[in-house]
């Protein structure tokens, strides 16, 4: 048998670049979170979501086409609905910016902000796989020795947490947007949909930006794995309790909650206000419903506390960045 | 002789903590050994030499490069901690993976990479499928190791790998080392257990409250410190009768007799008249000599020397 050396072998391969080490780092964040039967089943539930949200799209664009099976099944209920249907698909047909843009903006607006949760949920389950466990074991002495700095670092963390928001949030949002638009009776569904798909790409994409910092931060403050996601939670349940109480005492306390923050953010992005008041002014049966929508209400939905919310979010993501550059240092 | 990690008036504070106080010293390539103890620095100077602190002032290259920020330098440096810096809930190769390719291995090469290192450290293959929470601090250690070689670096940064390890594989990995180093790998390795150090290092650095008391090969550390006392262990058949010659000769500053282990443990009075007339005087006193030990030779009396 020939003798094999058992000595110490160089390495002489080549080295991958430097958006290759920091896609790594974000790549096994990302694989450590989904080592968690639970996010697991948080991710697919959102998918559900998603591909509801697309049934839904799917209903709705039946609807507007006059021949279509859905369409003719509705009829067949009643004559009455049969009459409503033909002067509503008539009039959409008439109004396809408003029918198919505006329903979409809106549909997108209450989509986006009432899956946040679930979203929220997922993160707080990731934390301890973003900064806590490494801070828990020592292993970050060895991460920040590697050929990698502190921020390449942050940077893939970053895109851990921004990985299981997309996984869960943005990535069934723009999924529904896709296939419930694939699926409707024409083509420019698309087109007329296209600023709601851009709405939600700036909702989302800045919301997960803030929310996958935030995450950070609350991920470096111990090193305990059970401490960090309890902090998270409590931080965002006190946050919605706060605001009833708030909206009667100290109105800026609203602005504690990252939640409450992102919501007017979304207030603003998606112009719900201005949305409403189109679809009312333009599609009548709405027109008498909207109508009955108090006035706070409506003033809150045509005028978001952007400004409050800006500050809050800087203020929490100062603080944020604080915590890691205190917290993420080798010992 | 390349200088392979270069200091110079370098010093690094906590608040009003002195870590490293206006040092300047230099280390050639191969093995050195990092000698002092708790609180002299020598944690912070790792640290600085793997970048992971910047220094507050002066400059410290290693291969003419400054390590803060620098991640193709520290791709060549292989860092080992002296504490439990191992993430429990993965296994050993799928933790080397994610860091072999953190250190710029190829995806394709790094699970080849991984297993000749594991098998390099001597981790028993039976333990691969565990958690490394499951392991024992030994096991820890060498997969710690393991990590520190995986992506070949020219320097290997070693803050106490025998910890944990029993004399087998402290033994084991006084070997990988000089293997090693043979390979071309420059070595700096603190450690406590002065005695291995001796044995592996042919170069110390040896602080104390921040500063470099001594830095170079134990022998010219030696030549550097004055009124060195040479001190000898003999060990043969008449001791006293040894004793009582060389005291008669006039070479001897002091002496300690353990007749019943042999023994006679001698001070001399001038380390170079002594060596000169030692073999004359061995012959003139009769006595059988088995074995000659320098005990002023050892890491641990240059160490207590210095830091005393």
């Amino acid at each position: 048998m020939p003798l094999h050396d058992a000595h110490y072998q160089h390495w002489g391969g080549a080295h991958t670049g430097i958006w290759g080490r920091r896609w790594v780092i974000a790549q096994n964040g990302l694989s450590a979170c989904l080592r968690s039967k639970l996010l697991r089943y948080v991710v697919l539930v959102s998918w559900v979501g998603g591909l509801l949200m697309a049934a839904f799209l799917f209903f709705l664009g039946q609807l507007l086409v006059p021949d279509s099976n859905m369409t003719r099944w509705v009829m067949q209920i009643s004559p009455d609905i049969r009459a409503f249907v033909r002067m509503f698909t008539s009039w959409l047909q008439d109004h396809p910016e408003v029918s198919v843009g505006t329903t979409q903006n809106v549909l997108f607006y209450y989509y986006g902000v009432y899956s946040m949760p679930l979203s929220i949920i997922a993160l707080g389950m990731a934390l301890p796989a973003l900064i806590t466990r490494d801070l828990a074991s020592n292993a970050i002495l060895i991460y920040s020795s590697k050929a990698v700095t502190r921020g390449d670092y942050l940077l893939g963390k970053f895109c851990t947490a921004f990985g299981v928001m997309t996984l869960t949030w943005l990535g069934p949002l723009c999924g529904a947007w896709f296939v419930g638009n694939l699926l409707a009776p024409d083509w420019t569904f698309f087109w007329h949909a296209r600023i709601a798909l851009i709405h939600v790409l700036i909702f989302g994409l800045s919301s997960m930006a803030v929310l996958s910092l935030l995450a950070l931060g609350v991920s470096a403050v111990s090193s305990r794995e059970k401490s960090t996601p309890a902090l998270w939670f409590t931080w965002w349940v006190l946050g919605l309790a706060i605001q009833p109480i708030a909206l009667h005492t100290l109105q800026w306390l609203r602005h504690l909650s990252f939640g409450y923050n992102l919501k007017q953010i979304a207030l603003a992005v998606f112009h719900l206000g201005r949305e409403l008041q189109t679809a009312q002014d333009s599609i009548p049966i709405l027109g008498q419903l909207l109508r009955q929508v108090p006035p706070a209400t409506r003033a809150a939905l045509d005028h978001p506390l952007l400004g409050g919310a800006v500050m809050g979010l800087a203020v929490m993501l100062l603080t944020a960045a604080l915590i890691v550059n205190k917290r993420v240092v080798p010992e | 002789m390349t200088v392979l990690i270069r200091a110079q008036e370098l010093s690094r504070w906590y608040g009003i903590v002195m870590g490293l106080n206006n040092v300047t010293f230099q280390i050639e390539p191969g093995l050195t050994g990092l000698v002092g103890p708790n609180g002299a620095g020598k944690s912070t100077l790792i640290q600085i030499i793997t970048g992971q602190l910047k220094p507050s002032s002066g400059q410290l290259t290693v291969f003419g490069l400054a390590p803060w920020n620098n991640p193709p330098l520290l791709r060549r440096i292989g860092y080992c901690p002296e504490g439990e810096a191992v993430p429990k809930e993965l296994r050993p190769l799928e933790w080397l993976e994610g860091l072999g390719l953190m250190s710029g291995l190829r995806a394709d090469e790094v699970k080849g990479r991984a297993e000749a290192i594991l098998d390099k450290v001597k981790l028993p293959r039976e333990h691969w499928g565990k958690r490394l929470g499951q392991y024992s601090k030994g096991m820890k250690q060498r997969v710690k190791l393991g990590q520190g070689l995986l992506h070949d670096p020219e320097l290997l940064v070693l803050d106490e790998p025998m910890n944990g390890l029993d004399p087998m594989g402290r033994q084991e990995v006084a070997q990988t080392l000089k293997e090693l180093s043979a390979g071309g790998v420059s070595i700096l390795i603190s450690s406590h257990i002065l005695a291995e150090l001796e044995a592996l290092c042919n170069n110390i650095l040896l602080l104390n409250w921040g500063r470099i008391l001594a830095s170079g090969s134990q022998k010219e550390i030696r030549s550097d410190i004055k009124n060195w006392p040479e001190e000898l262990e003999i060990e043969c058949d008449a001791p006293e009768k040894l004793a009582r010659h060389l005291f008669a000769a006039g070479v001897l500053a002091g002496f300690d007799l353990s007749p019943e282990e042999g023994l006679l443990r001698i001070r001399v009075k001038d380390a170079a008249s002594f060596y000169e007339q030692w073999t004359a005087l061995l012959l003139e006193s009769g006595a059988m000599v088995h074995a000659i030990r320098s005990r002023s030779r050892s890491l641990q009396n240059i160490y207590d020397k210095v830091t005393t």
